[in-house]
Order: C-alpha cells, then sequence, then structure tokens
C-alpha cells in the first residue's frame, strides 16, 4: 500500500489511528505490527513471504552474532557476520539483477536488517535482540516501503518507550500533510511534465532543460515527501525519526548536498562501510579509495544498470574534486554562484536516472549543451515552459525553506487570521490532492522502484 | 535579576508562540479527520454503482477476498474498487481540472483547452509504415474492382482546423499537411476529396464540437456541398436543420474534466424530399425508418443519435431510383455525414472495419456495389489497422477464388463468420 492511496487515507490510517487510543500499552507494538503486516501484504503476498523469510534469517543471524561478541569478543562473530551479509546482498541482488520484479521496499529493509546486524556486532545494541522488537523495526509500516532507514540502535532506544505526545501528535499529521501536498499536488504534476517534455519528437536545448529539471524536482518532491509521510506517521505512534531531506537544493557543494539529501542512506554508508574502511583517517589514496567505494555502492543500490554505476562514479568524483582541487578556490565565490554550480552538477547526474541507457543518458547531456539537439528552442519549448511556469515557480520556492518561513511568520502572529485561512488552505489542498490522486491514473511512488 | 526579568518576556512570547503553532497543527488535523471521516462513512453506506456515464466504462465491483487472496491481487482490486466507487468520483475529476486550470496548465489528459471552451484532442501522426500498408491495400482493392467508382475522404481532427483556438503556442501535428501526404499513396483512380481545406476556408468555427472529437453536422455539410460534383451529385438538394440538442457533453469533456461548455447538435433533413428509406442493422436483426436514434440523447454521448453508434454493418434502402450503390467504408465521422448523402443513392452500406469481421467481396456482390467512399477521420486512419485487414482479406479471398474458379464455383464466401457486436463509441 502507498501513503498516498485512497485506501490507506481514507480506511487504514482513521481505523489505525482510531484504535491505537483504546489498545493497552502492552498490546501497541504487537497492533503496529500487524497493521503493518496489512500494509505490505496489500501489495503482494509473496513479497510478504520474502520479507518474512529476510526477518526470520536475520534475526537467528543477529542472534548468533550477539552471542559470539558476548561469549567470545567481537573476531569470534566475524564469520557470523559476513555470512549473513553476503546473504542479504544476495538476496537482494537476485532481485535487482534478474528481472524478477523488485519485491516493494526490498532496498530499504535490506538494508535496515543489515544495520542490525552491524550494530550487534559493533556492540552499539545489544547482543540479545527481542524477537517482536525486531520484526517491528523491519516491517513497521511509515518506513517499511522506502525508508528512511532508521538504524536499529535508534530504533532500539524508542521501540519500549515511546510515548505519544499531544505536540507530537498533531505535529506528525501537519508533516505528513505537508509531505502528502508535496508528493501529489507538485511531485505527481512534475512527473506528467516530465513524461509530455521527454516524448516529444524534436528535442530542442530548452527542452533538454526542462525536462531534466522537471525530473530533478520531481525526484526531490516525490521522494522527500515521502519521507515527510513517513517521520509524521511514525511521530503519531511516538517514534522520533530524523529527517531524511534538508532543503538539499539549497546546498553549497556537493558534500553538503548529501548531508542533505537521503540523509538516512548517508548515514548508513557512512556508519558501516566508510568507517569501517578507516574513512578519512588514514593516507589520502586509502581516503580516495574510501570514498570511491562508497560512491560505487550508493550507485549500485539505486539501480541495476551501469547508469546508476556511473551516477555513483560521477558523484564519487564530484566529492574528490570538491574536497582537494576546487573547493578552497571557490569558496570566495558569492554563496548564490556555488548553490547554483552544485544544484547544476546534481541535476546533471539526475540525467542518468531518467535515460535508459549509457548512450541516451549522454546524448541528453549533449542537447543540454546543443549538440545534437533540434534547435535552441521552438514554440513547443514555449508551450512547455509557459504550460508549466507556475508550477516550476511553486516548486523551487519548495525547495528552500522560504514559503515555510514566510508561513511561520504570517500565521504564528498574535491574533492573527491568517492562522484559520491557513488551516482552510490544508483542507483544500486536501481536496485538491484526493482529486489529483481520483483524477491520475496509478501513481506509483517513483523511489520504490530503485 | 536585570537578565531574568529580560528573559521573562522572551519566554512567554516563545511559549506564546508555540502555543499557536500547537493549534495550527490541532486545526488542521480535526478539520481533515473531520473530512477523512465523512468520507469514509458516505463511501461504507453508498451502494455500489455498475457502471461510469462521464467515463464510459464498467466500474469495478467490490472483489472477492478469496479469489483475491488466492490470484494476489485482492489489495489491487480493492484499490482500483474503492477509487472507482469513491463518493462524488466525478466533481473531484471536475475539481482536478479546475486546479490545473489555476497553474494555468492548458492540457488535461491528452485533451488541450483552448480559447472560447473548445477542447482538442492532441492530434495523431501520421504514421508511415502503416499509411504504406494501408494504402497498398486500398489501391489493391482498386485494382481488383475497377469497375467500383472509388472515393476518398480523410477529415482531419479539429486541433489542425481551427488553429486559432488553441492554447497559445500550442504546437501539434499538422494533419492537414499529413492527410496530402497520405493521399500522395493513394492511386490515380481513386477520387481523393480535399475536406481538409474546405473546413479550413470555412466562415463558421462551429465545424466541430467544443467537446467532443467529432465534426459538426455543420462541419460535415460544408464539406458534402464542395464534394458533391466530385461524388456525382449534380444539384444538391437543400435541408432543414434541427437543433436536437442543446446539452452536450462529449467524450473531451469526460477525457479533460472540464464540464463548462455545452455543445448543439444539429441534424440535416432533405427538405421536401419524396425519397423514403429504410435502415437495417443486420447485426441486431432491428430495422427503422430514419437512421437517426432520439432514444440516444437521453444517454451522455449524444452523437449516437446518428445510428446509435458504431455497427459492422449497417444496409440502408432508398427509393431514389439512381441506380448508384454506394459501400461506405468509414469511421464514426461517417455517421452524420450520411445524413446528407440518403436522396441520391439506392442502396449506402456502411462498413466499419473495425467492428466487421466478414468478406467485403460479399458486400460488393451481393448488393450489386458501384460506387465506393473511405471516409475516415485522420486519427482513426492514422492508427487504425483493421482497414488494411479487412482489405487484405478480401484481396486474399479474391486471388484465391479467381485461381479456383475452372474447377468450381467459389462457395468459401458463405462460410465466413458472422459479423461482431454491436458497438458505440469512437
Amino acid at each position: 500500500m502507498a501513503f498516498n492511496s485512497l485506501v490507506f487515507l481514507f480506511i487504514l490510517l482513521p481505523l489505525t489511528l482510531l484504535a491505537y487510543r483504546f489498545i493497552p500499552r502492552q498490546g501497541r507494538n504487537v497492533f503496529l505490527l500487524a497493521v503493518s503486516v496489512i500494509f505490505y501484504a496489500w501489495g503482494s503476498l509473496q513479497a510478504l513471504l520474502l520479507i518474512l523469510l529476510s526477518v526470520g534469517f536475520n534475526y537467528f543471524a543477529a542472534c548468533g552474532i550477539g552471542r559470539h561478541v558476548k561469549e567470545q569478543g567481537q573476531s569470534a562473530a566475524r564469520l557470523h557476520l559476513a555470512a549473513a551479509v553476503i546473504f542479504d546482498v544476495a538476496l537482494l541482488a537476485v532481485y535487482k539483477y534478474t528481472g524478477l520484479g523488485m519485491p516493494l521496499g526490498i532496498s530499504f529493509y535490506t538494508f535496515s536488517v543489515m544495520s542490525c546486524l552491524f550494530d550487534v556486532y559493533y556492540g552499539k545494541a545489544p547482543a540479545h535482540v527481542d524477537f517482536l522488537d525486531f520484526c517491528l523495526y523491519v516491517l513497521f509500516f511509515p518506513k517499511i516501503i522506502s525508508g528512511p532507514i532508521v538504524k536499529w540502535e535508534a530504533f532500539l532506544q524508542q521501540v519500549r518507550t515511546h510515548e505519544v505526545s499531544r505536540e507530537g501528535y498533531y505535529q506528525g499529521f501537519e508533516l505528513f500533510m505537508a509531505g502528502f501536498f508535496k508528493k501529489v499536488l507538485l511531485a505527481d504534476k512534475l512527473g506528467m511534465t516530465f513524461a509530455a517534455v521527454r516524448d516529444l519528437p524534436s528535442q530542442t536545448v530548452g527542452m533538454a532543460w526542462i525536462s531534466m529539471l522537471a525530473y530533478g524536482f520531481q525526484l526531490y518532491l516525490d521522494f522527500s515527501g515521502y519521507s515527510d509521510m513517513a517521520i509524521g506517521l511514525a511521530r503519531m505512534f511516538g517514534f522520533k525519526f530524523d529527517k531524511n531531506f534538508d532543503y538539499p537544493y539549497t546546498s553549497e557543494n556537493v558534500s553538503v548536498f548529501w548531508r542533505r539529501w537521503h540523509i538516512s542512506l548517508g548515514a548508513w554508508f557512512r556508519d558501516y562501510v566508510y568507517i569501517p574502511l578507516g574513512g578519512s583517517r588514514c593516507d589520502r589514496t586509502r581516503h580516495i579509495r574510501n570514498l570511491m567505494i562508497v560512491w560505487l555502492l550508493t550507485g549500485i543500490w539505486h539501480g541495476s544498470t551501469l547508469n546508476y554505476v556511473i551516477w555513483g562514479i560521477y558523484h564519487g568524483l564530484l566529492i574528490l574534486l570538491d574536497k582537494f582541487v576546487i573547493g578552497n578556490k571557490l569558496q570566495k565565490a558569492p554563496r548564490i554562484i556555488r548553490v547554483l554550480l552544485t544544484d547544476l552538477a546534481v541535476f546533471i547526474g539526475w540525467v542518468f536516472f531518467f535515460t535508459p541507457g549509457i548512450g541516451s543518458a549522454f546524448a541528453h547531456i549533449g542537447r543540454l549543451f546543443g549538440i545534437g539537439a533540434a534547435g535552441f528552442w521552438s514554440r513547443a519549448t514555449t508551450f512547455s515552459l509557459t504550460e508549466n511556469l507556475i508550477l516550476f515557480i511553486i516548486t523551487i520556492l519548495c525547495c528552500s525553506p522560504l514559503l515555510k518561513n514566510l508561513h511561520a511568520r504570517l500565521v504564528y502572529k498574535k491574533k492573527s487570521p491568517a492562522l484559520y485561512v491557513s488551516v482552510a488552505l490544508y483542507v483544500l489542498l486536501f481536496i485538491f490532492g484526493i482529486a489529483g490522486i481520483l483524477g491520475a491514473s496509478w501513481s506509483t511512488f517513483m523511489y520504490a522502484n530503485f | 535579576m536585570q537578565t531574568s526579568d529580560m528573559q521573562q518576556p522572551q519566554k512567554k512570547r516563545a511559549l506564546y508562540r508555540r502555543s499557536l503553532i500547537f493549534k495550527h497543527h490541532r486545526y488542521v488535523y480535526i478539520a481533515v479527520m473531520v473530512l477523512i471521516a465523512a468520507f469514509f462513512v458516505v463511501n461504507l453506506i453508498t451502494p455500489s454503482k455498475d457502471y461510469s456515464e462521464t467515463e464510459n466504462r464498467a466500474l469495478a465491483k467490490r472483489p472477492a477476498i478469496k479469489e483475491g487472496i488466492k490470484n494476489g491481487s485482492y489489495g489491487q482490486d480493492y484499490d482500483t474498487y474503492y477509487s472507482d466507487q469513491f463518493t462524488l468520483r466525478n466533481q473531484f475529476i471536475k475539481l482536478k481540472f479546475i486546479g490545473n486550470q489555476l497553474l494555468h496548465i492548458k492540457e488535461s489528459s491528452g485533451v488541450l483547452i483552448g480559447k472560447d471552451g473548445y477542447q482538442f484532442e492532441i492530434p495523431e501522426m501520421l504514421d508511415q509504415k502503416l499509411a504504406k500498408s494501408t494504402t497498398g491495400k486500398i489501391n489493391q482493392f482498386k485494382e481488383l474492382n475497377p469497375d467500383v467508382s472509388t472515393h476518398m475522404m480523410v477529415v482531419p481532427g479539429s486541433a489542425a482546423v481551427l488553429t486559432k483556438k488553441l492554447p497559445a503556442n500550442a504546437s501539434v501535428s499538422d494533419q492537414v499537411s499529413d492527410i496530402k501526404k497520405y493521399y500522395e499513396q493513394v492511386g490515380e483512380g481513386i477520387d481523393k476529396i480535399d475536406a481538409a481545406s474546405v473546413l479550413k476556408g470555412a466562415d463558421s468555427d462551429y465545424l466541430y464540437y467544443k467537446t467532443d472529437h467529432h465534426w459538426t453536422s455543420e462541419g460535415a455539410y460544408a464539406v458534402f456541398k464542395e464534394a458533391a460534383p466530385s461524388l456525382g451529385i449534380e444539384e444538391p438538394v437543400s435541408y432543414n436543420k434541427y437543433t436536437v440538442s442543446n446539452s452536450f457533453q462529449g467524450t473531451l469533456s469526460s477525457k479533460s474534466g472540464d464540464f463548462i461548455g455545452k455543445d448543439t447538435v444539429e441534424i440535416y433533413v432533405p427538405k421536401g424530399s419524396k425519397i423514403s428509406y429504410f435502415v437495417s442493422y443486420p447485426s441486431s436483426k432491428e430495422k427503422r425508418a430514419t437512421i437517426y436514434k432520439p432514444e440516444m440523447l437521453d444517454t451522455k454521448d449524444h452523437y449516437t443519435v446518428f445510428f446509435g453508434g458504431n455497427h459492422p454493418l449497417v444496409e440502408i434502402n432508398t427509393t431514389a431510383g439512381t441506380g448508384k450503390n454506394l459501400l461506405l467504408l468509414k469511421d464514426s465521422y461517417a455517421n452524420c455525414f450520411v445524413q446528407f448523402l440518403i436522396p441520391y443513392y439506392d442502396r449506402i452500406i456502411m462498413v466499419d472495419p473495425r467492428y466487421y469481421y466478414d468478406n467485403l467481396n460479399m458486400v460488393i456482390s451481393n448488393y450489386s456495389i458501384n460506387e465506393m467512399l473511405y471516409l475516415y477521420s485522420a486519427d482513426t486512419l492514422f492508427t487504425d489497422t483493421s482497414l488494411a485487414d479487412a482489405l487484405e482479406a478480401a484481396i486474399d479471398a479474391k486471388e484465391e477464388s479467381g485461381e479456383q474458379e475452372d474447377e468450381s464455383q467459389t462457395e468459401e464466401a458463405s462460410e465466413s463468420e458472422s459479423a461482431g457486436g454491436e458497438n458505440a463509441g469512437e
């Protein structure tokens, strides 16, 4: 099931929230687990079987690792850890590369279970793993389909003690709404723009830019919107997950971008790959090697084709470039210039995401700069641009904290009628969102395919 | 002391601000949840509908749990069912259109929202490969039936004609020139009627419906007047015009969600004509003394007032006494054109190859066809393969029977399958 499906919004969500109030404390986690199973099984029963297999296997593996660590120390558990990680990665690879069709959320939950294995291995989490806690950790419905990839250690701190506060409850719902608007009102529309412009017969330079921008904005609003919904929902049940996006398109260099984009994935690679490899506390060659390994793996995580590998390497090189070559020189440039340059580099990277192969990726990048394009501009380009101008302006405003700050300034003022206007606007946008869902043929969450 | 005095009002302000934020979040929650609860209840108690007229399709029913789980499609089926049966579904679709208008988006689900209430289907482009195959068959069929005087009329969609009514800067493929290219591939022996030029030169704008993808009777009449001489009609009679509907909202409205404008449907009846005629629909064994089906005006698609939509084969016999028997191979654009043709033919056989699976040779011989007209909208002709298939089947049958002619008379034609069911729409 998806958060932006009508069955979730109008049946499962209200019933779950209502029932949760009446469930006694000790039964709450079991209840959340049951809801999560329905939520996940809704899409496919086979996928449920697979995830249960993964949960079962990794539970025993984590227990085994824990026992060895406790009794004989870390090195004794190394073999167990390696075997379990190989199994998990192999399972993921089978689905990624054999074209069997990716079970929903497999990239996300595989990383979750591995987080548990690592945390137990490194002693960040207790050696004893509780089965119910572990099941809820992997299957918890707000995060199962597309993250955030919460670490086991962080989840464990909350799983027994999560408590719904009135403030957190309403705040969570508000965040859910904000994410819903991003996903349904903006990202889905941008998706249509992207598809329409991409399919036009003669591609001008202008069109190459419009489709690249539409895709990059869509990806951000789609994914960050879905993350907001997930974090907001978890908050309504008393779980505090860290934010997954922090206005990444306002970053002044690529390293900062990656601390703000899909934060939970970056943290996963940092803690479980980069730092164990030695991180930056080693000589320069090793440091560079570590960075490139992380970026290669990040690329591979996102998709199965060669495009994603190249995209990963591209980002690795951008970071090296920034760290060792031009970063210092650019410091003197105004911030806005650095932000725009970073966005340019990042958006060009997205070309590898939306093109089917290497050839078409480079063809598109060529067209951005006039190589192989059908002219610079055309009537159809003007139409595409004017058609989407308002959408683009709203989108750009949503990529920075501007709109949010403005809203706060207007609304959270003494005796301001703006507060009621704002509430009415939320309701109106929600109704338009439902209209968007009903009007569109089914639009599934983009990032779930990765 | 001093510092805490300074902090006090600041702290108070922060607390007050926090209470405002809380209030806002709480009100949003309550308002949206009330809405969700209301829809939850209304969706629960509203009985399911079987059919959506607006969308012209059957709506999904509640899936059976046992079967759904067995197929593993229960969740998906239920999603479809829930969204199909959602309360105020049609109103929501209108709302989506309004939302698009607010964002100044001029394209709604493949429909361009033009000026003065005109909506346009994005025109189909000429597919050279398909065009080559279809025109090849058309030419071959003409060679096999050299005595049948053959005409062809391809009508462009509204976007190619009413270009001034398109949204600003919209660039659509030029169907007028595409039709010219298509005609170039059609053999010399076939008379090609330039409907596009007539329509482009016409004074009126109401040549096409604003909310539907068909041309109006007015548009068809404009073309008929110009085409009459080449069809061998020397002195066209004049017609009485009757308005049969003022409230037509066609397929483009259903697609785009723009239900603001309404269309007028007119019929043209020959003035003072003594010719009577008789229409029969073999596939449904129905017979009528008129080509109009006024009962269709009670349904959503008022364009189906002509013949009640598309049929595999329609047979019209008249008392005209001209000795001309016309085979019309057509799509739905022909349905409102035929009203002008009735006084000039003894017999008009309308065949829609999309639904017709019998042998065309039989039609030619059984009905003593001596005139033929291909009447298509460019949108159908540029995308549809059934015309080429029907012609190919007829050509193959004829060649085969030609080979066998010496040995025995052909009987195979009578073996052909019966025609398919009734089909409305398009």
